[in-house]
């Protein structure tokens, strides 16, 4: 069934589109100028902003909230992991093997995951993070609950990983921009909003449900590719653990799930801002990151970047406002405006 | 209007991006600037699990003492000059990939010279980051026969696991049992292997294998094992489980009225947890790595530092384990006589250091540390093997 056609927005991207191409090519560019610390922190930032990225556009945008990230980073990182340390095939073909793994798994369990909604879909993933943990765990072949150790000599390291790892944010980037700028994004958002009316609208729920789980795993899958590449040992404690479904999902909802820069902010703030610089106090950490969440949850639920974006925007379109529709609560009200 | 608003707004998340890779970048500049070659301090490093699942203050407060009692000598004599020593601590949350990660950011940002480990798993996940980075890893905590091949910059001390199998059966021949033996342990390829050394070291010391059985990690219902415990009438237990599935057999042994004459608990009675099932421990045999009886030496450093902070052998065990690799690591880069990771290596390789474990010959980058026997009564641990300096084997009368 063709569903109904929308204005795109395709104009509005223009711009968006064109800061993401610049900064690609810039951060690119950039990787001789960088020392292996500062290449590795990269490294580490961009895979944290592919996934919060991925769990944005499936959580934030189609109203799936995942937690079986980690299953889709194992998936990546084993088939890495298994192509390399088994068969004699170069790292590149490793590589989209574990993009293409993971959208394969994805295929399999959206059988019988996207007849799940809201809390039991959530639960859903997180037992399939669970199971695949466990066996791996118990799995011989991929060296059971020690895991393997990649061959270094045939991976890619320092700057040559830092620009897969900017290729592959950025490609999770321009994954976010085109829904939120496509009509195939509304349409996701519909679905998010009111399943009922828009399956009414001629939408077709189950098949925009698979048309954003899958990409989005493949991407987190090429995040687990990354992740086995900087790890070089990857094992089921590692890059199985729940705690990246968490981190993703805390990222996104700090930096404010379904707007394209939320992730970004909440890459920033939890990674750099509190596990990083805050590295030797984990004391103190743990209860700024505490009282952190209680603090956006309580008087910023859409995030950190709806706030500052309605404090960037708000003196402009406060000026726009006319009395009549500052009343009605129009589209131009700063509330409004600040959907980015 | 709006358009112009909306690239305002994504000029500003342009310009904060770009800033906040200028100030990563910035920041991890100014770091790598303070390299261990500057005439400042050694920096060693270490990420540990200082909370979460497994906690081990006792193996960083060993590393503390160490380094305290280098710099209480002045530092260490590197290119003529010499120089204290900092030990940047890290707490990894025992999370395996913040682990990694700051693993990572030591060697990588810190510029650390060498690292120290953690434990368990942890140390096999590092050891591949050491060897990537080439920077000298030394650990612990890691049964020599589990450290796998890697590329010569981790170097293990510790104990064998061959080495407790044989000393718990002979220790279990002076009690007065048929010699059957129940074998339980996890089924991942760490508890099978474990349970396959224990199996052969029987047989070789004239114990009979009765059963053996694998469970996955986490079992709370251990009836059939139990069962098979029963039915083979076996009177030695070795359970090598991870504690939480060890505490659990434990409680079901003494409801379904199994009752051994002799049992250990391999890795799991090693946790000062064990303490916590009361008079239902009682008797159980367990591997000790240090014992304050044995004449080791640094033992009265290590009890008066440590004795009031921590009653129970297997602590101030850790205590002497952390000192043991700390040392080993200090004396490499003083037998270096530099801060360069490769002569630091070679150093560990012909490291002839006699510290609180014993003294450490690295063959094939393991250097086996000697292995006691200890037995849990009253919450506390009394070493029963080797017999010098150890006391009278008790019966098992935690599932009597």
């Amino acid at each position: 069934m063709k569903t109904p056609s929308v204005p795109t927005g395709a104009s509005k991207a223009l711009w968006p589109a064109a800061s993401l191409a610049a900064l690609t090519v810039a951060a690119f560019a950039l990787a001789p100028a960088l020392s292996l610390g500062q290449l590795d922190l990269s490294v580490t930032l961009l895979t944290y902003l592919t996934i919060a990225q991925a769990w944005n556009v499936l959580a934030g945008f189609s109203g799936q909230i995942s937690l079986g990230a980690a299953a889709f980073m194992a998936t990546g990182g084993y088939t890495t992991a298994l192509t390399l340390v088994h068969t004699g095939l170069p790292w590149p073909v490793a590589f989209l093997g574990a993009g293409v793994g993971a959208a394969l798994l994805a295929l399999l369990l959206a059988v019988p995951l996207l007849r799940l909604r809201g809390d039991y879909f959530a639960v859903g993933t997180l037992a399939v993070s669970i199971a695949i943990q466990a066996l791996l765990s118990n799995w011989n072949w991929a060296g059971g609950a020690s895991g393997l150790t990649l061959p270094t000599e045939r991976i890619p390291s320092g700057g040559n990983l830092y620009q897969i790892a900017v290729l592959v944010a950025a490609l999770a980037m321009a994954l976010t921009l085109y829904v939120r700028h496509s009509a195939f994004g509304l349409r996701l958002t519909a679905v998010r909003d009111n399943e009922p009316a828009a399956a009414g609208l001629g939408v077709s729920v189950y098949w925009h449900r698979l048309a954003a789980l899958v990409p989005t795993s493949a991407l987190t899958g090429l995040a687990g590719a990354v992740i086995a590449f900087q790890f070089v040992v990857i094992s089921p404690d590692g890059v199985a653990s729940v705690n990246w479904s968490l981190n993703a999902v805390l990222m996104s909802v700090v930096g404010g799930a379904g707007t394209v820069l939320g992730p970004v902010v909440g890459v920033g703030v939890v990674y750099y801002g509190l596990t990083r610089l805050l590295q030797d106090q984990q004391t103190l950490s743990l209860v700024i990151e505490g009282l952190l969440l209680v603090l956006i949850v309580r008087f910023a639920p859409q995030g950190v970047w709806p706030l500052v974006c309605r404090a960037v925007r708000f003196p402009a379109a406060r000026r726009r406002v006319s009395p009549a529709t500052a009343e009605t609560g129009s589209d131009s009200s700063p509330q409004r405006v600040c959907q980015p | 209007m709006i358009r112009s608003t909306s690239r305002r707004i994504h000029a500003l998340g342009a310009a904060a991006l770009l800033a906040a890779t200028a100030g990563c970048a910035g920041n991890a500049s100014s770091s790598s600037g303070g390299k261990n070659d500057d005439g400042g301090p050694i920096v060693i490093g270490t990420s540990i699990s200082l909370s979460g699942t497994t906690v081990l203050n006792q193996i960083r407060d060993g590393y503390l003492l160490a380094v305290q009692k280098v710099n209480a000598e002045g530092g260490l004599e590197v290119g003529g000059k010499k120089r204290k020593v900092e030990l940047k601590v890290l707490d990894n949350r025992s999370d395996t990939n913040t682990m990694v990660q700051q693993v990572r950011s030591l060697a990588l940002t810190d510029h650390v010279v060498g690292l120290l480990g953690s434990c368990c798993q942890q140390n096999i996940d590092m050891q591949g980051q050491a060897d990537a980075l080439k920077v000298p890893l030394v650990m612990g905590a890691l049964p020599v026969e589990l450290l796998p091949k890697g590329k010569g910059y981790t170097w293990d001390s510790f104990q064998s696991l061959a080495d407790g199998a044989k000393d718990f059966y002979t220790v279990a021949a002076g009690a007065k049992t048929d010699k059957k033996t129940l074998i339980v342990t996890n089924n991942d390829a760490q508890g099978i292997s474990t349970g396959k050394l224990w199996g052969a070291t029987g047989k070789k010391a004239g114990f009979t294998i009765a059963a053996t059985k694998a469970v996955p990690t986490g079992t709370t219902d251990f009836s059939d094992v139990i069962k098979a415990g029963k039915s083979s009438h076996a009177q030695v237990l070795i359970a090598a489980m991870a504690p939480p599935d060890c505490f659990a057999m434990w409680k079901q042994m003494k409801a379904l009225a199994y009752k051994p004459k002799v049992a250990v608990g391999v890795q799991c009675a090693q946790t000062p947890g064990w303490g916590s099932l009361g008079k239902l421990g009682d008797g159980t045999l367990v591997q000790l790595n240090w014992s304050d009886t044995a004449g080791l030496p640094e033992t009265n450093l290590i009890v008066s530092k440590y004795g009031k902070k921590y009653t129970n052998l297997t602590d101030l065990g850790s205590v002497a384990l952390g000192l043991h690799e700390a040392t080993i690591l200090l004396d490499a880069i003083k037998s270096a006589g530099s801060t360069d990771a490769d002569a630091i290596n070679k150093a560990l390789a012909k490291s002839t250091t006699v510290s609180a474990q014993g003294p450490v010959k690295f063959v094939d980058n393991k250097s086996v540390t000697p292995t006691f026997i200890g037995q849990w009564e009253g919450g506390a641990i009394k070493q029963v093997w080797p017999a010098k300096g150890g006391s009278p084997l008790a019966s098992l009368t935690g599932l009597g």
